[in-house]
């Protein structure tokens, strides 16, 4: 079993072909390696593609032997780099945010009544990039 | 105990006047009692930071050599309103972008508005003018193309015709569609409720009979000297109200005129609404005198003494259909959850508690200082008793 001590995290961004869409891929991924999942964000995009943002937590080599079967079974696998920051100088601290994030990422902390962004909540869901009503969050890459 | 805006000066010119935000006054009032707070405190100062989106500008930007009249004026590409003298513009805050493309696809984005031209030109930035006409005479020119700023233009004020709305409504979605509304984002099946409005910081729950605040009360707008021209477009006091006189839904406005030149980019912000449109997120503060025992216990309010109708913006709102789903106190609202039909449903705000009381603490300030001053109303506003009641549009015969 997964020893905790030696536990990462990653997160990778994938598209699955129109061919794809209807195979029990990350279920194999599962059973073949030795790692555990956390589906962020799916939506199938209007060419009929999936797009999926994907966290696997494990150990590093089977994480990377995961990736590299993704790939050879077509899937496009990215790592992902970016990240979805708050911009303190624009954020003018209305809370509109906190009615439509759906982790809890972002919210008002009471009774400041001041918005805080954990970001280790982020499912990159990219609602706050349009519902902002500042656009203080902004894609960032690491 | 009486004391009048006169004598309340001369303590602010002395340094020796008691000046407290509406939240400081709330707790005075609840610890010592409303005559303590009134033999102790002299001004109150309240805040209030939202979406405004009747808001707007007048500019004049200087003649063009050869001259013209400005029929159609573009601000970074964002019309204005070129219908009154040669050289003057009105440019409103809640103004798209020209070939903006509104809500298509849905929800519309609306990156960038009138509210933004005006967020530019308060941050001191360079604004694109380009203007057209059909040319005269007198203005022989048939378009003109510049850069202004505020530091070019000859006057630059913001005209205001409806701010600091006196309580309103709390959103609420009981469809099973998201709604993409002016108070935000609406969960489907009462998933959440919004709302706008600082509660007992908010300037007309401080002083719900409009016994202080007339025509020609001196305010910060924006950050900077504004004034009450005149009752806000909407203005309806005559709404029931609550035991100690609090309106129950929307009541009292305020037109508010104020000098674009000393304003504050932070508390004059364009917005982007999704699904609506562009606005200004603006910030107001207003002084209250405490003329007598009944300005205290007015500014005495708290959030538990605010009810707000909640209301049905998935049909009851957009078809004009009377009826609330209940009230709610600021006091639950600002706790982030209410309750509606027996159900615990989470509130979000979309105007800034934080902003509001940044701007009633620099009112204080100012006011502690010596640099802002207290004014008699030149004309009272319409209250209660005097004022029209708000109508609904005709409906148009057949």
């Amino acid at each position: 079993m997964n020893d905790s001590r030696n536990q990462i995290r990653k997160r990778f961004v994938l598209v699955f072909p129109s061919d794809l869409v209807d195979k029990p891929v990350i279920c194999e991924l599962v059973k073949r390696f030795d790692v555990t999942f956390n589906i962020l964000t799916a939506t199938i995009t209007s060419e009929r593609e999936g797009r999926l943002v994907l966290e696997l937590t494990g150990a590093s080599a089977p994480i990377s032997a995961a990736a590299e079967h993704l790939e050879r079974l077509g899937v496009a696998v990215d790592s992902l780099n970016q990240e979805v920051r708050l911009n303190e100088d624009a954020c003018m601290h209305c809370g509109t945010c906190e009615g439509f994030c759906p982790s809890g990422a972002l919210r008002v902390q009471r009774p400041e009544m001041r918005v805080v962004y954990d970001e280790s909540k982020c499912i990159l869901c990219e609602r706050c990039l349009t519902g902002c009503p500042t656009h203080a969050m902004e894609f960032r890459f690491r | 105990m009486q004391r009048s805006i006169a004598e309340i000066n001369a303590k602010i010119a002395q340094g020796g006047a008691v000046v407290v935000t509406a939240e400081e006054m709330t707790r005075i009032v609840q610890e010592r009692g409303v005559p303590c707070a009134a033999r102790e405190v002299d001004v109150v100062t309240t805040g209030t930071f939202g979406m405004m989106c009747s808001s707007g500008a007048f500019l004049n930007f200087g003649h063009a050599r050869p001259r013209i009249k400005m029929q159609r004026v573009l601000l970074n590409g964002v019309p204005a309103y070129g219908g009154i003298a040669a050289a003057d513009a009105y440019i409103g805050a809640a103004e798209l972008r020209a070939g903006d493309p509104g809500n298509q696809p849905f929800p519309g984005e609306f990156r960038y508005g009138g509210g933004h031209v005006i967020e530019e030109l308060v941050s001191g930035r360079k604004v694109r003018l380009e203007a057209t006409s059909y040319g005269t005479d007198c203005y022989p020119s048939k378009s003109a193309a510049s850069w202004i700023s505020l530091r070019d233009i000859n006057q630059a004020y913001l005209f205001n015709p409806r701010n600091c709305y006196q309580n309103y409504n709390v959103a609420a979605n009981t469809s099973r569609q998201t709604k993409y509304t002016y108070l935000g984002i609406l969960k489907p099946r009462l998933g959440n409720v919004s709302y706008s409005g600082a509660g007992e910081l908010s300037p007309l729950m401080n002083d719900p009979m409009l016994r202080t605040i007339g025509i020609g009360t001196r305010v910060l707008l924006g950050g900077g000297t504004g004034y009450v021209a005149w009752e806000g477009t909407q203005h309806d006091p005559t709404v029931a109200r609550s035991g100690r006189g609090i309106p129950l839904g929307g009541a009292a406005t305020l037109a508010l005129i104020g000098n674009l030149r000393g304003m504050r980019p932070e508390y004059v912000r364009g917005a982007s609404m999704l699904g609506y449109g562009v606005s200004l997120a603006l910030g107001v503060a207003v002084p209250i005198p405490i003329l007598d025992e009944d300005m205290a216990f007015r500014t005495g309010v708290g959030d538990a003494d605010i009810l707000a109708p909640v209301v049905d913006y998935a049909e009851a709102y957009p078809a004009r259909k009377p009826g609330v789903l209940g009230h709610v106190s600021f006091a639950d609202l600002k706790r982030g959850e209410v309750t509606v039909d027996g159900r615990a449903i989470p509130a979000n705000p979309i105007s800034s508690l934080v902003m509001a009381r940044a701007i009633a603490e620099l009112l204080k300030e100012k006011i502690l200082a010596g640099a802002f001053l207290l004014t008699e109303p030149v004309a009272p506003l319409p209250g209660p008793q005097e004022a029209r009641p708000t109508q609904p549009l005709p409906e148009a015969e057949p």
